[in-house]
């Protein structure tokens, strides 16, 4: 990533959103950056990790979002600038904390980054971040491209001291993961002192020390700071008007929408008729160019994703400003003209222009688009997700849902977030019956556990990855503890946030950057609990399952923590532990006494079943030779050789 | 065919495969090729859960002039190149149109359905004839196949970024590709890239194409 | 018999709660496993037809077929089925002391086929606490280790499987009436597998009026003792009413009706007291400690007591005839009773697609409920 370093002002590459991003940070001379891995944002910390050195910036994974814009916000209030990153669900979890950011107000240039995944590509949600904006009182910018999202970046540090308030930047998966050209700019000196000021009276917000109270008070003040931005914002070169000077239609856009909207406006030949007015401050509004806009045409058109942010507030500037518009006709989410779920693209955008402008948009010969279709659906077998080869979590999903049926009480695992959340699905075994946010599994069977009063007598489990422990589970296993609830707590210790792209956590003994840290040993502090606690190799699978069993009879918090390193691990990945061979004569296939075990139901993508010689055999290339479908196998055919190197 | 140009503006190239294969990087670099020829590219793409196993696509657009959005309207690819073959025919049928042209691989890799004996993968020349009555020329590539020749079963994709350049459709060459692996693979893996990348050009050269007469 | 897969075992058994957890269709495949008492279905298998459906003495048994096979005649009115011999047995010098529950007559016959060489295992079981486990014995000190009933079904054929699994070919097993039932289905190679191994050497049955649920039985034992101290368990004759727990120290008694609502709802439908299709059946002789009643049923049978008389294991007299009407009218009483139970219940000799629990000639079936 040494590009990101390139000095030369006006060099041109071609990088992610994430990357430009990273770029704008550094030309804003960023010295602090926290963050949480959280698909489209993990790119962000990771470079800047990797240029920590040279750029002389702390780069730190927290353990959660909350922290990490503690983090951040010490910085600034030692007056560095800080950059703080997360998708759309850390802002949910640092909210408590922003509010109080909010009212505080900053010093340092303050920017939360935050990567929202409309469509939820790698989510499950597709909850939107930008009403946080609103509901906090914070600045909200929104970069519509890959230059602007490195300009923005450098930017609103500027902006933030400028106003005294942290600022919030919003990506999209569609921005953070895309790639496009991205001119550079200078890189400044890296001289900062840090240094805390608290001397002065509690109302001087640089000097004095940092409360919210009077809370009235200070809550005028911000205030104050957000009207200065809506100053800053009606003449910000980021709010883009495209289009002739009276067009039949305005699109209002933000975001990746732009691209959408500009793209539409192509394909249906309306350069001529239809304006964009691209918005890149969207809280708070600036009014009075938003009116001047608004009361160009007669007709609007809100492109945005997901919720109408945008839309709505628009419309209260326009009911304010009623006289001034004159009469115009809205067209956006909440009259279903642009759907209210789900990610947009130039499709969707083309088919709502065309709609207004009362247009057919026909990308495609019917005829053609049905043979297209109807191939895929015969010939194109769709791809379950599933678990890697080797993966740990198959062998402890494999061992839970052994031990849960045989227990036959009808138990059932509360999920959590990780690869693992997979586990509802038959790559999994379809063991989690429930998944929401990170650290609610544990917090959800807490709730289960005490429920036998009411007649419930079902066990209880919960699964959680390493890394979501230290984020948010503690609190919520100390709750059962306490209150004595009856589950089964298993700790799925793979030594990794996996799922992200195997970051670092306080459970190894890394940094952002590779530096050697202390580890906190996660087994360590169940134990300092007061439940028993119990280590298990998912690998061993009898041994796993007889363990699980016993653990299910038993009453209160009882923890098994299955250690066992991810298939891409940087220990394993790429290394194979055993070679595998399946003895076609023993293999019993589809016959009773096995009916195609290990490819029907175990799954693992490195077996797979010959229907010609009516046996399982191994892909090698797929292969990871962790060993495990060695011991699942009836017959003893699958057979495994520890390679010694 | 004039040596620095695009059939189109924009041109849209989507790449795809499945998580694993180096769907990425050979977008990545395609695009740094073109972005040193003088383009404006945009790329799109999905990572994350689509790793494990799943079916993923790199969306290029290439224009002398704009910023296009990373994703291709449907029915606008006017190539398709897929470094597995099944992935050819799920593209084709939302993003391809008759004049598209498709280049693939043949190694399949089956999905957990058909691993697990539920679904049939079909033949190759099932995929093939699926795919000639959509496109308008197709050309399938040993790229597996030769990659493990060379001893690396990964570059695959390098060899289908070579096979891309060798149909001269874009302005791509084995010196460009030279110019941009400096940034982005380290020196010790420059020989072996630069073998598959030319090993892909000389492929393409010397296979058929269906319809070969529209190109 | 008309076989089918897992689909219909779980519809037409565990579902309808005919289920007694005999084990009979668990470790034969990786689909299905005993645990506590209870049938366990990890996975489901689309097998159209398989062994856990064939083997399972709750669903589709021919009783004629079974009988034909075993004993060269249609299935018996009589009240305990076919037999050769019945005697009173009890141990002899030559087995080892044991804590047996009444007449130590199974350990001794097992004790002397083991010593003969004509079994290489028996497989019997053994008490964790209230759990009945399966042992696979193969001496003499591992076979008397398992005296005593256990009173809870026993996962026995499940270990069965697994010892043909360790290479064990000559095994004989100690079972109750259902799974003797099933051992016999086990020997007749129902779905016709070339190369198909012998079944058990040698079947063994218990006398059983009915069973107990072990998850419900533990439940209700769990307060008044600890587990781990139980040395016996006893019912002795009525008008007692009462169900005896014996430790070393003490003795604990629960009422009878507590202990008769753990029993499962199979045993409703059960027609068999005296283990029809073993080769060999054993019970006690109500009021007479220390003695069996034998029930000799086949040439195997035969010759298994025979050998264990004549080397000094076993001791068997005439059966006085007041016990045998005694043991004739319970074990009538039991038949009558559940074949009317199943006839009422439309579970005889279905026809077309509907499952039938059971299949025998109406004329039999006629005496029966008579």
């Amino acid at each position: 990533m040494s590009y990101l370093l390139d000095e030369r002002e006006g060099s041109e590459y071609l990088i992610m959103g994430n990357d430009a991003i990273v770029r704008g940070a550094l030309e804003a001379g960023v010295a602090v950056a926290s963050a949480y891995p959280g698909t489209p944002s993990s790119e962000i910390i990771e470079n800047l990790a990797g240029v920590s050195k040279e750029r002389g910036i702390y780069a730190e994974w927290s353990v959660n979002e909350k922290v990490a814009v503690e983090v951040a916000f010490a910085a600034s209030l030692a007056g560095l600038r800080s950059i703080c990153a997360m998708k759309q669900y850390g802002v949910n979890v640092a909210s408590d904390f922003l509010l109080h950011v909010a009212l505080s107000g900053t010093r340092g240039g303050m920017v939360l980054v935050h990567c929202d995944d409309p469509g939820a590509l790698s989510s499950i949600n597709e909850g939107e971040s930008r009403h946080f904006a609103r509901m906090l009182e914070l600045p909200l910018v929104e970069p519509g491209d890959f230059q602007e999202a490195k300009d923005m970046t450098a930017w609103t540090f500027e902006l933030s001291e400028e106003i005294g308030s942290c600022v919030m930047l919003r990506s999209v998966t569609r921005l953070s993961h895309a790639s496009g050209n991205v001119r550079f700019g200078p890189l400044p000196s890296i001289e900062r002192k840090a240094s805390f000021r608290f001397e002065a009276m509690p109302d001087d917000p640089r000097t004095g020390p940092v409360i919210t109270m009077p809370v009235v008070r200070r809550h005028e003040e911000l205030q104050r700071r957000l009207r200065r931005a809506a100053q800053i914002f009606e003449s910000s070169p980021f709010n883009t008007y495209t289009g002739p000077e009276s067009p039949e239609v305005c699109i209002i856009t933000s975001s990746a929408c732009n691209f959408y909207s500009r793209e539409a406006t192509a394909l249906l030949g309306l350069e001529d008729r239809v304006g964009i007015l691209k918005l890149g401050t969207t809280w708070p509004l600036p009014v009075g160019l938003v009116a001047r806009h608004l009361a160009r045409a007669p007709k609007v058109l809100f492109v945005e994703e997901v919720l109408p942010f945008i839309e709505e507030n628009v419309k209260v500037i326009a009911a304010e400003r009623a006289s001034e518009i004159g009469p115009t006709l809205f067209y956006g989410k909440n009259d279903g003209t642009i759907p209210m779920i789900g990610e947009l693209n130039p499709d969707i955008a083309a088919r709502a222009l065309a709609r207004v402008m009362g247009m057919k948009y026909e990308p495609l010969e019917a005829a053609y688009r049905t043979t297209a279709l109807r191939t895929a659906e015969e010939m194109a077998p769709p791809r379950d997700l599933t678990f890697c080869p080797g993966c740990p979590h198959r062998a402890s999903f494999w061992g839970l849902h052994h031990a849960l049926t045989l227990d036959n009480r009808r138990g059932f695992v509360c999920g959590d977030i990780g690869c693992y959340t997979l586990g509802f699905l038959p790559c999994g075994f379809n063991v989690m019956k429930t998944s929401h946010s990170m650290g609610s599994g544990i917090g959800i069977a807490s709730g289960f556990g005490k429920l036998k009063g009411f007649g419930f007598d079902q066990p209880v489990a919960a699964v959680c990855g390493d890394s979501t422990f230290f984020h948010a589970a503690i609190p919520a296993l100390i709750n059962a503890v306490h209150n004595q609830a009856d589950l089964l707590f298993v700790l799925l210790d793979n030594s990794g946030t996996a799922m992200t792209g195997f970051q670092p956590h306080p459970g190894l003994p890394l940094d952002a950057a590779g530096a050697a840290l202390p580890a906190v040993d996660a087994a360590s502090i169940c134990s300092a609990l007061g439940v028993p606690v119990v280590t298990a190799d998912p690998f061993n699978v009898e041994e796993t399952r007889e363990i699980l069993l016993d653990l299910l009879g038993r009453k209160g918090v009882r923890v098994i923590v299955m250690k066992q390193a991810c298939a891409l691990s940087p220990e394993k990945k790429g290394k194979k532990k055993f070679a595998m061979q399946v003895d076609a004569e023993a293999c019993r296939g589809a016959a009773c006494g096995c009916n195609r075990l290990c490819t029907r139901i175990f799954r693992c993508p490195g077996l797979v079943w010959n229907a010609s010689i009516e046996a399982a055999c191994i892909d090698e290339v797929i292969c990871a030779g962790c060993g495990v479908c060695a011991s699942i196998c009836p017959a003893g055919a699958i057979r495994r050789e520890e390679i010694t190197t | 065919m004039k040596a620095m140009d695009i059939p189109r503006d924009p041109y849209n190239l989507i790449i795809t495969g499945v998580g694993g294969q180096g769907n990425v990087i050979a977008s990545r670099m395609i695009g740094d090729m073109m972005v040193r020829a003088g383009y404006r590219v945009t790329i799109g793409e999905t990572f994350g859960v689509s790793q494990r196993g799943g079916s993923v696509m790199s969306h290029m657009r290439i224009s002398h002039t704009s910023v296009w959005s990373p994703q291709i309207p449907e029915g606008r690819a006017d190539m398709i190149v897929a470094l597995e073959p099944i992935e050819a025919i799920r593209v084709m049928s939302y993003y391809g149109n008759p004049n598209t042209v498709v280049l693939s691989n043949t190694r399949p890799i089956y999905p957990v359905g058909a691993i697990a004996g539920e679904m049939t993968y079909p033949s190759l020349d099932e995929i093939r004839a699926c795919i000639e009555r959509l496109a308008r020329s197709v050309a399938f590539i040993n790229a597996t196949e030769e990659a493990v020749r060379l001893g690396v079963a990964i570059l695959g994709n390098v060899i289908m970024m070579g096979a891309i350049a060798g149909t001269g459709i874009l302005p791509l060459n084995i010196e460009r590709f030279k110019e941009i692996i400096i940034k982005r693979l380290p020196a010790s893996q420059h020989e072996v890239n630069i073998t598959a990348f030319s090993r892909g050009i000389e492929l393409i050269t010397n296979t058929a194409w269906t319809h070969p007469s529209a190109r | 018999m008309n076989i089918r897969g897992q689909r219909e075992l779980k519809a037409d058994v565990i579902e309808r709660g005919m289920c007694i957890a005999c084990s009979a269709c668990a470790s034969i495949c990786p689909y299905l496993r005993t645990y506590r008492g209870k049938t366990a279905v990890l996975f489901p298998c689309d097998c159209r037809q398989g062994r856990c459906h064939a083997y399972c003495p709750k669903i589709d048994v021919d009783l004629d077929e079974c009988s034909q096979r075993m004993f060269g005649e249609a299935y018996s009115p009589t009240p305990i089925g076919s037999y050769r011999a019945i005697y009173e047995s009890r141990v002899c010098a030559a087995t080892p002391a044991s804590s047996f529950q009444a007449g130590g007559t199974v350990t001794s016959i097992l004790v002397s086929e083991l010593a003969r060489g004509s079994i290489d295992a028996a497989v019997c079981t053994g008490r964790n606490g209230i759990r009945p486990e399966p042992r696979i014995a193969s001496t003499a000190s591992e076979v008397t280790a398992c005296a005593g009933s256990t009173y809870a079904v026993s996962p026995v054929i499940e270990s069965y499987h697994k010892a043909k699994a360790q290479g064990y070919s000559r095994c004989a097993i100690t079972v109750l009436p259902c799974q003797a039932l099933s051992c016999a289905i086990i020997r007749s190679n129902p779905l016709d597998e070339p190369g198909y191994p012998v079944g058990p050497s040698l079947v063994v049955g218990l006398f059983c009026t009915w069973s107990l649920d072990l998850r419900q039985f533990q439940e209700l034992v769990r307060d008044r003792v600890d587990e781990d101290a139980i040395r016996k368990f006893d019912i002795p004759p009525p008008p007692a009413e009462r169900f005896e727990i014996h430790t070393g120290s003490e003795r604990i008694d629960i009422p009878l009706s507590d202990v008769r609502s753990c029993i499962p709802r199979a045993c409703e439908y059960c027609f068999d007291m005296t283990a029809e299709f073993a080769d060999l059946s054993a019970g006690l002789v109500e009021g007479r400690a220390g003695r069996n009643i034998l029930v000799v049923r086949t040439e195997r049978g035969e010759e298994a007591v025979k050998a264990a008389v004549e080397k000094g294991f076993l001791e068997v007299s005439p059966l006085e005839e007041s016990i045998q009407k005694g043991l004739f009218a319970a074990a009538a009483s039991k038949k009558r009773r559940a074949f009317s139970r199943c006839l009422s219940e439309g579970m005889i000799n279905c026809e077309g697609e509907t499952s039938s629990y059971l299949r025998v000639n109406s004329e039999t079936l006629n005496a029966i409920i008579i």
